[in-house]
């Protein structure tokens, strides 16, 4: 298991390389002047060449790709162009937001999706398993600004019982309404792949066999069945913590949650490279950790894969 | 199967009736008129909360975006300022200036006893630091620019020097500043934040960290910053002139207006901007809470001076700016958030012109001027294009306006585009009709006629690339005028000259559109679009 670990750290390395060629690459390729962006008013063509000079901008990019690369070997993960700000220092500020909302965004998602889910397929065809299925369906339709303006008008304006924006104190009164807004397409997700998962496995002979047995049907489903029907489940729940921290911009901007997605929006639209490709190479490390947190995973819920052993 | 699905559409059928009526329930806050004013005494104490837009920095140096400033106006001060109210300029820690004869060298006299927020006392000698330290090189300020007249700022910004020649401390409250040219409303610009005076010691000891953590002169000090969440400033006690009545204010940082808008509907926030499309309401609601005053900005379309058809076609550019229903665009899209221009030089700076604006709305006029352009009932006009920046409501105003000029003949299509491609595009003559805004950063008519239509400013703010020699010769020979009057006549001429040749179609001056909470006593939002803090107390 070791070597393995150690093997997938190792793949990484030219994950991480091509991650940041990428992106520092489509940053150049985007249209629009950094420089340009940076002075609003008497941009002159010299104001823009000095600005361009001051920041290494009137480099070729292949040069300015070196020189970040150098520097991220070093630990150094560059400086911002807009906010004159070291980007490790940004992403310290809103890195750990991002992932407190997203782990809270990830249990709703793994206890009422599953939970949603196994109640569906268990109770094939009934009033909830419909009652889940229009859920489902009306979370996944809604855009997800929309029902998070509605939960900041219900449950913030009108019955004025939660945090309408921002984290304030940290209290987890914050958290609940924009974690729930994150939250709800991913949950609706889940619950449709635990039910199908859970049907599949529903029908196998082994749960037949379980039930042949005189166990209880909660324990043939809890125990015998939900475990082999979770692999896909867990697979989905893993990378959606990723997808999470990096796809809630629209929940960040509608609840001022100082998170890092927003960010990177910004800087995308700033053109601002080093906190472009700083925020995403975090990113890309964490999903890379995920995934391997994942794989290791499968090991417990399914006793067959085994990694690093021989065939 | 369908028993489940009749029973699941009754329940969602029964929560979707539970969910209307608890929002047809009456809000939180009720409306509460504001108290009567006149016998009320100012309240000392308290915190504010108020409405921002994450900065991206609050070192002076670098000031130039409005939330920064907004923040910025509260910890700095200048030698000078601007009545909050008048807009005149105004003594700040300056006591007396003094222009020679031609207003080349200004000689200002410091307040004694004023005070950095770290307790120093600061001298004539700070500000040629500061000055200097905004020109330089190194510092790379996006708003140097407004140094520019004085002497020795091209040397320090090549890098030749690092001290700016032309501002010397005479002695500790005696400041000379000598500029390139005459520039006799030179001290209104110095109303600017970037012309603040910072200590040298804290400036070095924190670095780039002093542009979180800055130290200045002005009424209000630093205490925190925590990004995209809050900004605190305190009441600094040593403030030399009116000291604040607030003990506290926080900003607190949204993503946008609307998330604060709710915030301040839900009674969290003392002040805020209404956002765009909700401001007919909230003037029903809030009534005179409701700040809808006029601001120093002009939001216009430019036409590139230099590509067909705009090139020598003044027929074709006033035909343009007559087709345009001003009035209608202001009440319908912008629900009477925006006035119709009626000018270049919007109201509140010294010199406006009620009726300069030759163009009012003739669809008549705007036919027989298209036919003079060559382009009876718009037949040859090659293909025109309008571009704009996305995403902030520009589309609604492009939209009515293609309706309106398609009555005159003069058809287009409009594209949007992400505001860093929409200047390289309009720099580069690519997009030559398009849509800008500019806003004032001090009140004289200079500072939109200058930068908008001196040729030395092609491509830079003046993206039309107009280019009257006139104009420029006018707008030097007005820089050197020492008496006002006869300065400012030459500034009204300017402004018709240039409203003649129609290089722009200016659309309608902007307006502040704030409302504040009921308890709110003392505040002004200026033309500007700030709010000095110190004047602000809390009714209990």
């Amino acid at each position: 298991m070791l070597v393995y670990i150690a093997r997938r750290f190792l793949q990484a390395i030219p994950v991480v390389i091509g991650v940041t060629f990428l992106i520092f690459l489509l940053m150049f390729i985007l249209p629009g002047d950094p420089a340009r962006m940076l002075v609003q008013k008497g941009a002159s063509p010299e104001v823009l060449q000095r600005v361009r000079e001051a920041y290494g901008l009137d480099k070729p990019w292949y040069v300015q790709y070196g020189k970040y690369m150098w520097k991220l070997l070093h630990g150094d993960f560059g400086t911002s162009i807009r906010y004159r700000r070291p980007v490790i220092d940004m992403m310290k500020d809103h890195y750990p937001n991002s992932v407190r909302l997203a782990l809270v965004a990830l249990m709703i998602e793994a206890v009422l999706g599953v939970a949603a889910g196994i109640i569906s397929a268990v109770k094939r065809y009934s009033f909830l398993d419909v009652l889940v299925t229009l859920s489902t369906t009306i979370l996944v339709a809604m855009p997800i600004f929309w029902f998070a303006m509605l939960l900041q008008v219900f449950f913030g304006l009108k019955l004025g019982v939660l945090p309408i924006s921002g984290m304030g104190n940290g209290s987890w009164r914050y958290y609940v309404l924009p974690a729930i807004a994150l939250a709800s397409v991913h949950t609706a997700f889940v619950a449709r792949l635990t039910r199908s998962s859970m049907l599949e496995v529903i029908r196998q002979d082994y749960i037949r066999t379980a039930r042949a047995k005189g166990l209880s049907e909660w324990r043939v489903i809890l125990k015998h069945a939900l475990k082999n029907a979770l692999i896909p489940v867990v697979t989905i729940l893993g990378l959606d913590f990723g997808g999470l921290i990096g796809s809630a911009i629209l929940t960040e901007t509608v609840f001022s949650w100082p998170g890092v997605g927003r960010v990177i929006y910004l800087a995308i639209l700033q053109r601002d490279p080093p906190v472009v490709v700083g925020g995403v190479l975090i990113l890309v490390l964490v999903f890379i950790f995920l995934n391997l947190v994942v794989d290791i995973s499968y090991t417990y819920l399914d006793p067959r894969i085994r990694y690093g052993a021989r065939k | 199967m369908f028993r489940g699905l009749k029973i699941s559409l009754v329940f969602l059928l029964v929560l979707a009736l539970a969910v209307s009526f608890i929002s047809g329930c009456p809000k939180r806050e009720e409306v509460e008129k504001p108290k009567p004013k006149p016998a009320e005494e100012p309240v000392q104490g308290g915190t504010f909360n108020a409405f921002l837009i994450e900065p991206v920095t609050l070192d002076a140096a670098h000031s130039q975006e409005s939330a920064g400033i907004q923040v910025a106006k509260q910890i700095y001060d200048g030698l000078v300022d601007h009545d909050p109210e008048t807009m005149e300029l105004v003594p700040a820690m300056a006591e007396s200036w003094e222009p020679n004869g031609d207003a080349t060298v200004f000689t200002f006299k410091l307040k004694k006893g004023i005070k950095f927020h770290n307790g120093r006392e600061c001298k004539a000698q700070d500000f040629v630091y500061s000055w200097s330290r905004v020109a330089a090189k190194e510092t790379a300020s996006e708003v140097a620019y407004h140094l520019s007249p004085i002497k020795g700022f091209k040397a320090c910004q090549e890098g030749a020097a690092t001290k700016l020649e032309g501002v010397k401390a005479k002695d500790d409250y005696t400041l000379e500043v000598t500029l390139n040219y005459s520039y006799a409303e030179f001290p209104v610009t110095l109303g600017h934040v970037v012309f603040s005076p910072v200590p040298k010691e804290v400036v070095e000891e924190k670095g780039e960290k002093f542009a979180e953590e800055p130290v200045g002169t002005g009424p209000l000090k630093f205490t925190e910053w925590v990004h995209d969440q809050r900004i605190i400033l305190e009441r600094f006690d040593g403030y030399y002139g009116h000291k604040a009545y607030l003990d506290k204010v926080v900003f607190r940082i949204f993503a946008d207006e609307q998330t604060g808008f709710l915030e301040f509907e839900a009674g969290n926030l003392h002040d805020a901007q209404i956002p765009l499309g909700q401001i007919k309401a909230a003037q029903e609601k809030y009534k005179e809470r409701c700040l809808i005053n006029p601001m120093l900005g002009i939001y216009y379309y430019g036409l590139n001076m230099e590509t067909a058809p705009w090139k020598d076609n003044p027929n074709l550019r006033q035909a343009l700016n007559y087709a345009i229903d001003r009035k209608s665009i202001t009440e319908t899209v912008w629900e009477g958030a925006r006035v119709p221009a009626t000018g270049i030089v919007p109201k509140g700076i010294p010199g406006f012109q009620e009726d300069v604006m030759p163009y009012t709305y003739n669809s008549s006029k705007a036919k027989s001027l298209l036919d003079q352009a060559g382009y009876p009932g718009g037949a040859g006009l090659p293909k025109l294009v309008l571009g704009y920046n996305v995403g902030v409501g520009h589309d609604k105003v492009a939209q009515a306006i293609q309706a309106q000029t398609k009555e005159a003949g003069i058809i287009f299509d409009i594209i949007g585009y992400e505001w860093g491609t929409y200047l390289d595009k309009i720099q580069a003559k690519e997009v030559t009709f398009f849509r800008l805004g500019w806003v004032a950063d001090y009140p004289t008519m200079d500072n939109f006629l200058y930068p908008l239509f001196h040729s030395e400013n092609a491509g830079a703010d003046n993206m039309c690339y107009y280019n009257n020699p006139e104009v420029d010769g006018k707008l030097m020979g007005a820089r050197k005028e020492t008496d006002e009057d006869k300065r400012v006549k030459l500034y009204q001429e300017i402004e018709r000259i240039v409203l003649n040749d129609a290089p722009i179609v200016p659309i309608a001056f902007y307006r502040t559109s704030r409302v504040i909470g009921p308890e709110v006593r003392g505040y002004i939002r200026t033309a500007t679009d700030d709010t000095p803090m110190e004047l602000i107390w809390l009714a209990k």
